[in-house]
């Protein structure tokens, strides 16, 4: 046992400390942890982070490592501090519509228990679904559904997080309406686990849908766009509006581009609705799908990422959908066209928000350095319009060169003064954000 | 005067914004003294009013300069003295930066100056069939900049969500003038949320001078019902029946027997009865069909609790009545006594009848009126002590009732503050909620945003 | 604090109840003309209510150059009112703050020769007969052409006089009266039906007042002429006592509530001895000083009862009209627009009758005026006495009656009529400002209806 694995375990309870290669599967980014920690408490999780800070220890927080890879390469790894194993609910109150639930359950096992009580958490990021309630609050994922339901900072209610130095901070509550102080939790919400674990959090619920539609209408890629943002401007409460246009050789494989229409209201509403749409649309729609159909079709979209080498997020405000595309058009040089599925697209019509999902990156001599200035051509070219670009996945290589995140500008210094608020000694999560 | 505002500055500052905009005669400041809550008095030791964001920006780095104190001010509605400042500070006030700079229907979308009226925006979207949601009650009059810095609520926020959600990026001015841009829809930022905390910043940390905000598609239809119950605890009961049959109405809002008198004696009298103890407007929006079926499971709930009456509104002008009184009741309580003190804070929804008990146990322990009005679809209470400030004893009696009354919320797992913010009036309350670390935290969050000390002093905490 | 100004804010403090009610919520402050312009608190109602609180409790002077300019430009329009939740009366507290103001520092001399003038009947006749020959001869139009514009006052009040003189009524709608099928007139014995109506004979008066004015009875004769055809036309007498006097409206605004009193003593005797149960006003304002002559002289041991009593009687003639279902005329095709005087929306809170009475003319097309319930700016005498301000609020006001594309504006009191037809000749447009009831007696007459 190496050294900082065995300081880890004379301070944990017996079997929360790993190391050696089966540390090796909760690399991040390539980067293999000396060990990996499972505590079981908050009390425990603070112990590390105490013991980390007092020895330089870099720490990442982690759920269940499934998507490690992803987000800009920390700068070292020493530690990684997985809370997969604190996943029980704490607090439900069914007429509360909240429940409090530790950090490291999965959206499955919470979407199970509400379910129960005819409720659930509309959120739906890309990726597994028992990624963690942690990791989706951590990395402020989310999903088609985000527009109409809104994003993890509209849920999350509050959170404990243990800090960089182990204190133990209880932000915001359990009430739906709060405004005693600074919105401190706020800033935790997409903080990439650098400044905190997050140990327990507060979301809101919604009572369940009546019904699940979704209409799905088929056209070339340039058809869809107009009839998204069409659809997209209708009079109507839309669940979710989704473009998917699949790789080239999922096309030749007979697949179509699709725009998903979902509705979730009352079933009277949804006739109302897809009326509404349909008109709007001024075209019939290909296929209507009902109940567990539609929710599946949804699953699906949450999964669209998984085997992806390289996951480019493209945005621009709504309406400049076609202009997206155009760029994201330009990153499909970057694909390997024989491998996998080539190229998908995948928009949140709603957001401005487009997903280039590459099934498998093109290699050659100096891949790396082309793609890098392929990329940060069309950053520079969508930030000069006033979005942005960036890697939800890639090589590590790749996305240390041209860095995960655009420029984050003259805040930079203020993110700073937060960061050594929350992680005096600087182990959480050390160059997540690259320009801290 | 202090030292620190001296002439010299204020010479500054009309060259900066012109001269009819620096008000500095004692007699016009007086004015300032008091935001919506009248129970403080502090007359600033000037008030400018600027025009745009390079107006802020350079007022503020003067201001920063000569080391003086900065206190944003919108349309003084906020109930928690959050916009007052000392002699030694000036007071930035934003009503000539009421500009709607566009509505980009397209998007959903609004780019506003902070003085926009909340009302105005709703107004200016709904030729585009869109609406700005936070619907706080002050809303006529209430600034977005406001709004932003309260993170302000409304009767329809159960359904719809509070000002944060609706903020998509700002354009902020720093203490020492400089310009930051946070957020926007048609981006990623990259980074920590900070528009996210800036919003309910009470003006500690900047003056938001740009707001983008999203706008809503307006509901095909509504359905409005008036419950009224013998009972208090009633009314409660068939809200909690309401949210457990799985309906999500867009408000659920209760006021007691004293706040409806009030209402009906004053001009906007809805009709409603004086001699129940609870009225509870139920609210649903949205598509036309489903709606009346809805509306009638909210009814059936009212009725197994036992509701003495159930009316719908049958037209807009009704519909419009019910919530004007709703809405009003906070002004007319002038009519019934001569201060009001009106409290807020939440609790989860569950505990209501509990805690409204021990409410009204506290009021009548310590002899005091009380009136509830409270958005009791999210926990949301407003007990309403009414009083007479020149009666000694008894506002010392309610000055203790009301700490009994947030530490009674606080144990019942909620807060103290739901919407009005914390500003002078609750920072001795903050050590309820909050512990010394969180405390510490949100001190630093201040710093990281104002190192200066110079925004807002002495506002929010303790 | 000097011992003159703590015997001035007794005069106040009288009304402390009624300045308690304020509860600073600041509702009022969008819907205040002044303060959506100067963006100033001490230019809104509750910057005002405050300052007037300020000298109840001593903390300020009366004579104080901010409490005055601040009073001051207050337009009166009462605005404020409707929205307060708490029920303020704003109004009545203004003309206490303008009394308290005006002790402390007397008025310029032409506004106290002016309400002088309207003091006494004699002096307001033959102020009246130099204004209309002034008018006749075209010399007010010309003065407000030529003068200056630093000459604000007497450019201001000639060119009122000039906006005065009444508008074409005879070629409205004509441009598309060709095109349009003559409307049917009511019947004949439409007169008698509507006086056949079982259940509202009783209730229905067949003789009235009607107030002359003094403005109204000296510039504008022929509304007062029109009133008078209408009322008639739709079966009720109206009487007009000589001894009625100007209703003391402008005194009150002005702070003289002593000389409002006198003459509302003058009214109240005169409409007693015509012996009539209900009084028709056709001037906004007027209507509103006698709706208030309760309150006015609430305090005055022989006046009290009988003011209560006269307050109960008056009416807009657009309230009669509607309450009691008019006839109908021939048609007027023309675009019209109407501007709700705040003394009669605010003050009265008569908001539809006005609108339901000049829906009531065939093929009369009513185009909605945007910001309609706001003060034209003319307020009175302010459009005299606070020029710039008046002017910029005027100048808004004809710009949303450009936008409407009407050939007339109408609205129901003199000040509103002679200041936005000043300034809409300021600006050389060519619309007509003109009364409701002359289109209602336009379109009688043009029905043959006398």
């Amino acid at each position: 046992m190496n050294a900082l694995a065995a300081a880890l375990s004379r301070r944990l309870p017996e079997g929360q400390v790993v190391e050696g290669f089966r540390a090796e599967q909760w690399a991040v980014c390539d980067r293999v942890p000396q060990a990996v920690v499972f505590p079981e408490s908050e009390s425990e999780v603070a112990e590390v982070m105490r013991l980390a800070t007092q020895e330089g220890w870099t720490v990442v927080p982690a759920g269940k490592g499934t998507w490690l890879h992803g987000g800009q390469p920390p700068g070292a790894v020493d530690v990684v501090l997985s809370t997969m194993r604190m996943d029980r609910i704490t607090l439900y109150e069914p007429g509360d519509l909240t429940v409090t639930a530790e950090g490291g359950i999965g959206l499955d096992l919470l979407a199970h228990r509400c379910g129960e009580h005819g409720q659930w958490l509309p959120l739906d990021p890309p990726g597994p679904r028992k990624g963690t309630l942690a990791a989706t609050v951590s990395t402020a994922s989310f999903g088609p559904l985000a527009y109409h339901h809104g994003l993890p900072k509209d849920h999350v209610l509050g959170v404990s997080l243990v800090t960089g130095d182990g204190r133990v901070l209880e932000l915001g509550g359990r009430v739906v309406k709060n405004v005693a102080g600074f919105d401190v939790l706020k800033l935790t919400i997409g903080s990439w686990g650098t400044l905190g674990v997050l140990t327990s959090i507060t979301t809101r619920l919604h009572p369940q849908p009546p019904a699940d539609r979704t209409v799905l209408f088929r056209g070339e890629a340039g058809e869809l766009v107009a009839l998204a943002r069409a659809i997209a401007t209708a009079p109507a409460p839309l669940a979710a509006l989704e473009m998917l246009l699949p790789g080239e050789r999922e096309r030749s494989g007979g697949t179509v581009p699709l725009l998903a229409v979902r509705i979730l209201e009352a079933s009277e509403a949804t006739d109302e609705i897809c009326r509404i749409v349909t008109d709007t649309a001024g075209a019939s729609a290909f296929r209507q799908m009902d109940g567990r159909a539609s929710a599946e079709l949804f699953r699906n979209v949450e999964a669209l990422e998984s085997g992806a080498e390289l996951v480019v997020r493209l945005r621009l405000l709504p309406s400049q959908l076609e202009t997206v595309r155009k760029h994201a058009d330009t990153l499909r040089e970057l694909a390997d066209p024989d491998e996998g599925w080539g190229t998908r697209l995948a928009a949140h019509v709603q957001c401005g928000v487009l997903r280039v999902i590459i099934s498998r990156m093109a290699r050659g001599e100096g891949w790396i350095d082309r793609a890098a200035e392929v990329i940060e051509r069309v950053r520079g070219g969508l930030e000069a319009e006033g979005g942005s670009l960036t890697l939800s996945q890639g090589p590590s290589g790749l996305v240390s060169a041209v860095g995960a995140w655009g420029d984050a500008g003259s805040a930079v210094p203020l993110m700073k003064a937060l960061k050594r608020e929350f992680d005096p000694a600087g182990v959480l999560s050390p160059g997540r954000f690259s320009f801290l | 005067m202090s030292a620190a505002l001296s002439s010299e500055v204020t010479a500054d500052l009309r060259t900066i914004v012109g001269d009819q905009w620096v008000i500095t005669d004692p007699v016009r400041l007086l004015a300032y003294e008091s935001d919506g809550l009248t129970a403080y008095r502090r007359p600033p030791g000037a008030v400018v009013l600027p025009a745009d964001t390079d107006e802020v920006s350079q007022v503020m780095a003067r201001l920063a300069h000569a080391e003086v104190p900065v206190v944003p001010r919108g349309a003084g509605t906020g109930l928690s003295g959050g916009a007052l400042a000392g002699s030694d500070a000036v007071i930035l006030a934003t009503p000539r930066m009421n500009r709607i700079v566009h509505v980009d229907p397209e998007n959903r979308l609004a780019l506003l100056q902070p003085g926009v009226i909340n009302a105005d925006l709703t107004e200016a979207a709904r030729p585009h069939g869109l609406y700005y949601a936070p619907d706080p009650s002050s809303q006529s009059a209430c600034t977005i900049g406001g709004n932003v810095a309260e993170n302000a609520g409304g009767p329809h926020c159960l359904k719809y969500g509070v000002t944060s959600r609706y903020v998509t990026g700002l354009t902020v001015v720093l203490y020492d003038g400089e310009v930051l841009r946070l957020g926007g829809l048609g981006r990623d930022s990259a980074g920590y949320d900070l528009t996210g905390v800036f919003i309910g910043s009470e003006g500690c940390f900047g003056i938001a001078t740009e707001i983008e905000v999203r706008l809503l598609p307006i509901p095909q239809a509504t359905r409005t019902l008036l419950a009224m119950f013998d009972r208090l605890e009633d009314a409660g009961e068939a809200v909690s029946a309401i949210v457990a049959r799985g309906l999500l109405p867009a408000a659920l809002e209760i006021i007691d027997r004293e706040t409806i008198q009030a209402v009906e004696a004053s001009i906007f009298a809805a009709g409603y009865p004086v001699d129940v103890e609870a009225a509870l407007v139920i609210e649903f929006d949205g598509i036309e069909a489903g709606l009346d079926f809805e509306a009638e499971e909210a009814e059936g709930c009212c009725w197994e609790k036992g509701a003495r009456e159930v009316r719908r509104a049958r037209s807009e002008r009704e519909r419009l009545g019910l919530w004007k009184g709703r809405k009003n009741a906070f002004g007319a309580f002038g009519r019934v006594a001569p201060d009001l003190l009106v409290q807020d804070a939440t609790v989860p929804r569950t505990r209501l009848p509990e805690v409204l008990r021990a409410i009204s146990e506290i009021g009548h322990r310590y002899g005091l009126r009380l009136a509830n009005v409270f958005h009791a679809g999210d926990g949301n209470l407003h007990p309403n002590i009414l009083f007479d400030r020149t009666d000694e004893d008894e506002l010392a009696r309610v000055e203790q009732a009301s700490r009994e009354i947030m530490a009674v919320c606080v144990a019942a797992g909620g807060t103290i503050t739901g919407e009005h913010g914390v500003g002078l009036d609750k920072r001795g309350y903050m050590r309820l909620v909050h512990s010394r670390d969180v405390l510490e935290v949100m001190r630093a969050t201040k710093k990281a945003f104002d190192p200066w000390g110079g925004m807002n002093p002495g506002k929010v905490l303790p | 604090m000097n011992s003159p100004g703590v015997a001035l804010a007794d005069a106040l403090s009288g009304q402390r109840d009624l300045l308690l009610t304020c509860v600073h919520c600041g509702l009022c402050l969008p819907a205040c003309p002044t303060y959506v312009r100067l963006h100033d608190e001490n230019d809104s109602p509750r910057g005002r209510l405050y300052l007037m609180r300020a000298v109840v409790e001593g903390r300020i002077d009366p004579a104080a150059e901010a409490f005055q300019t601040h009073i001051d430009r207050c337009l009166g329009c009462r605005a404020c009112e409707p929205v307060c939740p708490a029920g303020v009366e704003y109004g009545t507290l203004l003309e206490h703050a303008r009394a308290v103001a005006v002790t402390a520092r007397p008025r310029p001399w032409f506004i106290r020769t002016l309400l002088g003038v309207f003091q006494r009947p004699g002096r307001t006749r033959t102020v009246m007969r130099l204004s209309r020959w002034l008018r006749a001869s075209g010399l007010a139009g010309l003065g407000a052409w030529v003068f200056p514009r630093r000459w604000h006052t007497l450019r201001m009040g000639l060119a009122m006089l000039s906006a005065s003189g009444g508008g074409k009524l005879r070629r409205l709608g004509r441009r598309r009266r060709a095109a349009l099928p003559e409307a049917p007139v009511g019947p004949p014995d439409a007169y008698s039906a509507l006086l056949d109506t079982d259940e509202e004979d009783e209730l229905r008066p067949a003789r009235v007042g009607l107030l002359s004015g003094c403005v109204q009875a000296g510039l504008f004769e022929r509304v007062n002429d029109a009133t008078g055809r209408v009322l008639k036309a739709n079966g009720f007498a109206a009487v007009t006592p000589s001894a009625q006097g100007c209703c003391g409206a402008l005194h009150g605004h002005a702070g003289d509530l002593e000389g409002a009193r006198a003459l509302a003593r003058v009214n109240i005797a005169a409409f007693e001895g015509a012996d009539v149960e209900t009084v028709v006003v056709n001037a906004a304002g007027c209507g509103a000083a006698m709706k208030g002559y309760a309150q006015l002289l609430a305090d005055d041991a022989e006046f009290a009862t009988r003011a209560a009593a006269m307050t109960e009687k008056i009416v807009d003639i657009s309230e009669i009209l509607v309450r009691y279902g008019m006839r109908q005329g021939a048609s007027v095709p023309a675009r019209v627009t109407y501007d709700a005087p705040c003394h009669l929306l605010h003050a009265q809170g008569v908001a539809e009758a006005p609108l339901e009475m000049l829906r009531s003319i065939p093929q009369l097309e009513l185009v909605e005026l945007n910001g309609s319930a706001e003060c034209c700016g003319g307020a009175g005498l302010y459009g005299i006495t606070q020029g710039e301000l008046g002017g910029a609020i005027g100048s808004d006001k004809v710009d949303a009656i450009l936008e409407t594309k009407a050939e007339a504006v109408a609205t129901g009191n003199p000040g509103c009529m002679m200041h936005i037809g000043a300034w809409l000749r300021f600006r050389g447009a060519r619309i007509e400002t003109i009364h409701p009831v002359e289109l209602v007696d336009e379109s009688y007459r043009r029905g043959g209806l006398y």
